[in-house]
Parts: C-alpha cells; sequence; structure tokens
C-alpha cells in the first residue's frame, strides 16, 4: 500500500486526477466529504488529504510515503526529503519585489517582508547583506506601500497583484512548481511501488509536452 | 524488537566478538575540541558550560571527535574501541536540544580492505538485532565528491546547491542549476549520471563502469573488493549502492554508509571511512567506524498494554513475609508483579489477586 499526501485545494485535486487516469483512483476523494483519509486497496493506495504546508512533513517523517507540494513550501520548510519530480503544475517565481524605482541604502539593513523567512535569509545570506525579517502571513504587497519594509520575499505568479500596487519584480530568486518528494526510508522499502509511480508521471509530463 | 536494554545487551556482544573495546567516557569536553572541528559536527549548537576554575566545557554533541582526540593508535598498532553513549544535539526542525542515545564503533590504525569489511560485518549484524527489514546503503566519497568538484568548479554557492540537489535525488533542478551556472555540459552531465546511481551494487558498479570516467576506477574497484567479502560470506542481500548519498568531504573519505529499518522514518546507522579527522590527531592513522542511533528506533517498540503481569493485593494484617513470598513465587515464574494494598488509580495490571488467594 502505498501512502500518499496530497495538498488540500486546486493542486490536489490536479495530482489526484493525474494518478486517478494512472490507475490510482479512489472516487470518494474528490466527493463533497469532509473525510482526510481514502483507500483503494485493489489500487494499493491511500490518500491523505492535508494542509499545503504540512505535506513535505508528513512525508519526511514517514506518515505518508510521498507526497506534492509546492517548491516554495519545500525549500522554506527544509525537510529531509527525495525531490524525485518536478511535476510542472502551478509554476511562479520565488521573487524579491518592490516599488517601482526603488533605490536600495546600503548604508543600513533591508527590511523584507516576507512569508518565507528562511528562503530570505539563505537568499540575501549568500549577499552578504544584512536584513531585517519581519514575518507575515498574508497581504505581503501592502508592507512596502505601507512602508512596513523596503522590499518583499514572495511567490509572483502574473505580476498582476504586484503591479496593481505599485510594485515590481526586482530579482527572481528560484521557480517554483510542483514536486514529487518521497521519504528516504520508504524509498528503500517501497522504491518499485514508488519509481512505478514516478515512471507512469514521466510518461504523461512527456505525452503532453508532445502533443 | 526487544527492550532497549536487550538490544543493547545484543549489540555491545556483536563489537565485543569482533574484538572491539569497550570504551567509557565523560558526558562533557573542553569546548575548544568542538569549537576546532565544527564541520566535522552536525550542528554548531552546543551545550556549554563554566566549571569552577573558569574553563568552558560542552556536553558531547559527538562521540567520535572524543576517541579519535584520545586515541594512542599508530598504523602499525591500530585500536578498536565500541561504546554506549549519550550526544546532545539540536534538532534542526524545532531548534530544541535532544539527548540522542547511541551504541557504535570506531576503528583507528591501517583501514584495508579486512577493516572495512570487519565494520560493514558489524554495521549488518547491528542492523540484523533490531529488525530483519533492513538496507544498508553504501556510496563512496572519492565517486560523486570529484564530479561535484569538477562540476562547481571552485564557486562555494553553486557547490552547495549541487549538493543539495545531490542528496535530494533531484535531477531536475542539478540539471537547470547547471545550466544557470554555465557548468560544461560533460561535467554536468557526469555528475547527473553518477548521483542517480541508486540499486543493487553489481548493478550499480556496472552502470558506474558504462560511464568511462578514468578517475572513479580505484573507487569502483574498493567497492567491487568490498562486495566480493560481502557477498562470500552471506552479508549481501540487503546491501545497495546509493550514490546520492554524501557526507561532508573535509573528513570524509572512501567509503561512506547508512542503515534503514522499515518503519523508522530516517536512517538510524550512519557511518564511513574518515581517515582526514583521525589525521588531524595522529598523522598516517586511518578510521572507519559507525554509530547506530537507539533514541530514533522507539516507533519499533510494542506499547505496553498492561503496567505489570500482576498486581499483589495484601491485607494491612497479612504477615509482611507471605506477601512478599506470594510476590517471590509469582516473579520467579518470570511474571512482573507490584505489591500495593489497594488498586492504585490508573494503574492498569494485567490481573489482579489478592495474597490471601495464594
Amino acid at each position: 500500500m502505498l501512502n500518499i499526501a496530497l495538498p488540500k485545494g486546486r493542486l490536489g485535486e490536479k495530482v489526484y486526477r493525474l494518478l486517478a487516469s494512472m490507475g490510482y483512483d479512489c472516487p470518494d476523494l474528490l466527493s463533497d466529504t469532509r473525510k482526510l483519509i481514502f483507500f483503494n486497496r485493489d489500487a494499493g493506495v491511500k490518500y491523505f488529504l492535508v494542509k499545503p504546508s504540512d505535506v513535505a512533513i508528513y512525508v519526511e517523517y514517514g506518515a505518508a510515503d510521498i507526497g506534492v507540494v509546492g517548491k516554495d513550501v519545500l525549500r522554506e520548510g527544509n525537510a529531509d526529503i527525495y525531490e524525485l519530480l518536478d511535476l510542472g503544475f502551478g509554476r511562479c517565481r520565488m521573487a524579491v519585489a518592490g516599488p517601482r524605482e526603488f533605490r536600495e541604502e546600503f548604508d543600513r539593513p533591508l527590511r523584507v517582508a516576507t512569508k518565507y523567512p528562511r528562503v530570505a535569509a539563505e537568499f540575501y545570506s549568500g549577499r552578504n547583506r544584512e536584513i531585517e525579517i519581519i514575518k507575515l502571513n498574508g497581504s505581503i504587497e501592502l508592507a512596502p506601500v505601507l512602508a512596513l519594509s523596503d522590499v518583499i520575499v514572495d511567490i509572483v505568479e502574473t505580476g498582476t497583484t504586484l503591479r496593481e500596487n505599485g510594485l515590481e519584480v526586482l530579482e527572481e530568486i528560484f521557480p517554483v512548481s510542483a514536486r514529487l518528494i518521497a521519504n528516504k526510508s520508504a524509498y528503500r522499502f517501497k522504491e518499485e511501488e514508488i519509481l512505478r509511480v514516478v515512471n507512469k508521471i514521466k510518461g504523461v509530463l512527456q505525452h503532453d509536452s508532445d502533443l | 524488537m526487544n527492550s532497549f536494554n536487550d538490544l543493547t545487551r545484543d549489540l555491545c556482544a556483536i563489537y565485543e566478538r569482533a574484538g572491539f573495546r569497550f570504551y567509557k567516557m565523560r558526558k562533557f569536553e573542553e569546548y575548544s575540541l568542538y569549537l576546532e572541528n565544527k564541520d566535522f559536527l552536525t550542528s554548531e549548537a552546543v551545550i556549554t558550560f563554566h566549571d569552577p576554575n573558569g574553563k568552558l566545557l560542552a556536553l558531547k554533541p559527538d562521540v567520535t571527535l572524543s576517541i579519535v582526540k584520545n586515541s594512542k593508535a599508530t598504523p602499525l598498532a591500530g585500536e578498536k574501541f565500541y561504546y554506549t553513549e549519550s550526544v546532545y544535539r539540536m534538532e534542526p526542525r524545532t531548534h530544541e536540544f535532544r539527548e540522542i542515545h547511541q551504541v557504535g564503533l570506531e576503528m583507528l590504525g591501517r583501514i584495508d580492505p579486512v577493516a572495512t569489511l570487519d565494520v560493514l560485518s558489524c554495521a549488518l549484524h547491528s542492523l540484523s538485532a533490531v529488525s530483519d527489514r533492513f538496507v544498508l546503503c553504501l556510496s563512496h566519497m572519492g565517486l560523486t565528491a570529484a564530479a561535484l568538484d569538477r562540476a562547481a568548479c571552485g564557486n562555494t554557492r553553486l557547490r552547495a546547491e549541487l549538493l543539495r540537489c545531490i542528496r535530494e535525488k533531484n535531477q531536475h533542478d542539478l540539471l537547470a542549476l547547471c545550466e544557470n551556472g554555465h557548468v560544461d555540459p560533460a561535467a554536468a552531465g557526469q555528475l547527473a549520471a553518477l548521483s542517480a546511481v541508486d540499486g543493487a551494487v553489481p548493478d550499480a558498479l556496472a552502470q558506474i563502469r558504462s560511464l568511462a570516467m578514468p578517475d572513479t576506477e580505484e573507487a569502483v574497484r574498493e567497492l567491487q573488493t568490498v562486495w566480493n567479502g560481502l557477498h562470500a560470506c552471506g552479508l549481501s542481500d540487503r546491501v545497495r549502492l546509493d550514490l546520492s548519498m554524501m557526507n561532508d568531504s573535509d573528513y570524509y573519505n572512501g567509503i561512506i554508509f547508512q542503515g534503514y529499518i522499515d518503519g523508522i522514518h530516517r536512517h538510524v546507522l550512519s557511518g564511513g571511512r574518515y581517515d582526514r579527522l583521525s589525521c588531524k590527531f595522529r598523522p598516517g592513522v586511518g578510521a572507519m567506524g559507525f554509530a547506530l542511533y537507539l533514541s530514533d528506533l522507539a516507533p519499533l517498540q510494542q506499547s505496553r498494554s498492561y503496567d505489570c503481569d500482576l498486581l499483589l493485593l495484601y491485607h494491612p494484617d497479612t504477615p509482611p513475609e507471605k506477601v512478599l513470598a506470594c510476590a517471590e513465587a509469582e516473579r520467579s515464574r518470570g511474571r512482573s508483579v507490584r505489591i500495593e494494598p489497594q488498586l492504585p488509580e490508573g494503574l492498569r495490571p494485567r490481573e489482579v489477586k489478592e495474597v490471601s488467594a495464594c
């Protein structure tokens, strides 16, 4: 039995549809229910629906053998897992954004508002730049507008929200998309099952890109 | 799995039979030892305190450093030690210190193929003492590390990012990093191919040979010798080769390994060759060892349904010798017996009996 952690919401549904098309279906999962665990013994699969930011934790601690999670969450959580595949869904980028025509003052620490303190700290530490991190949980774009911070570090998809708030991308940090991850110990004992899923997904993604 | 006490006893017996001597050490060391060798530690965070003379001491975050520092081994007169010790390390996720009980061994002196096989067989027997569902993964620092250095070409930031990708088996980001970092395509291809090697040892070695990289030949020969030895002794069934496994190349060289137990979410045994560390203290002395993290085996222990097999209740007027005689009679049958005048709140005995019924 392969235990799979899926993020609740659109990404989880998209990944489930992909896995279901490959024979790992569990029809109850898309029904209107409050259940969080779904089995299909014949297909040898068990799904858990969890908060997107918790997927990597479920996988790292072995409650799930594999899972799907955004690269942004993965880098911020720094989980000790295998990252086996870039699914290419939900593409966006982790970026530094600030007011248009932003001019950085180097005689003081840079104030950075973000939901991703580890990502921001790593990025600026690589440049030996002293920063002050302001951890926020939402509406990050508001911070520079209200002078709470100089810049923000956040995921940017189309850039519309930034533009509408007078901000723009100053620098890209890394590209973000959904990743298939695996627990390191489960990989040792369920390698065949895990690689079967990986290879089937690769086949589907290759087929889609060939179209 | 047996209780921790039984398991520790079994593990010690394995190491005694292999001719290792028990090494007992203090719970603390001078902090300077860890400061000077901080790259060898998994975390720089150490619990420190001052002794009455003002000397800065630290609770041991590592056992190997203490043994290597105190060893008198020479290349011709080696030493073999085993230990059961606690180390104190910070959990990266919670940023809280944790006491980790570990059992392990260190071999110092001349590390030839026989010595390597000796250490690996002890590691395999250790895993086998824990569970029959285990896997030991081997790697060699001379393989992926050389390819990594070639690809990174002195760029430490790129090297760190590539290393993260290797450890995560993340081929997609590794290739993207190489492309964005203008890494020579041949070097990038070799790194990707080598770091993807994972499988049964004979197949994996054939895969490495097919890459026709001259600087991998020595490491492949060494791994082949080890594999032949383990196979000849019937110890090779659960051994795999996984080149995504990498330790710090400043200290480790040669063969490294990790052991996994089904049902435990991370590796429970870690070890390898660390000549670079031993040579810092004793030039020319090679070293190899491993540690098994007993604290991580807790999920394998069956939760106890009962606090004791028998709760023996006695009346205040019962002669004490009669109470004890009754308890001893039950204990001599291998049962755990708790004596109480009445049932303590919350206690879950398997059976309750009055002394008068004895």
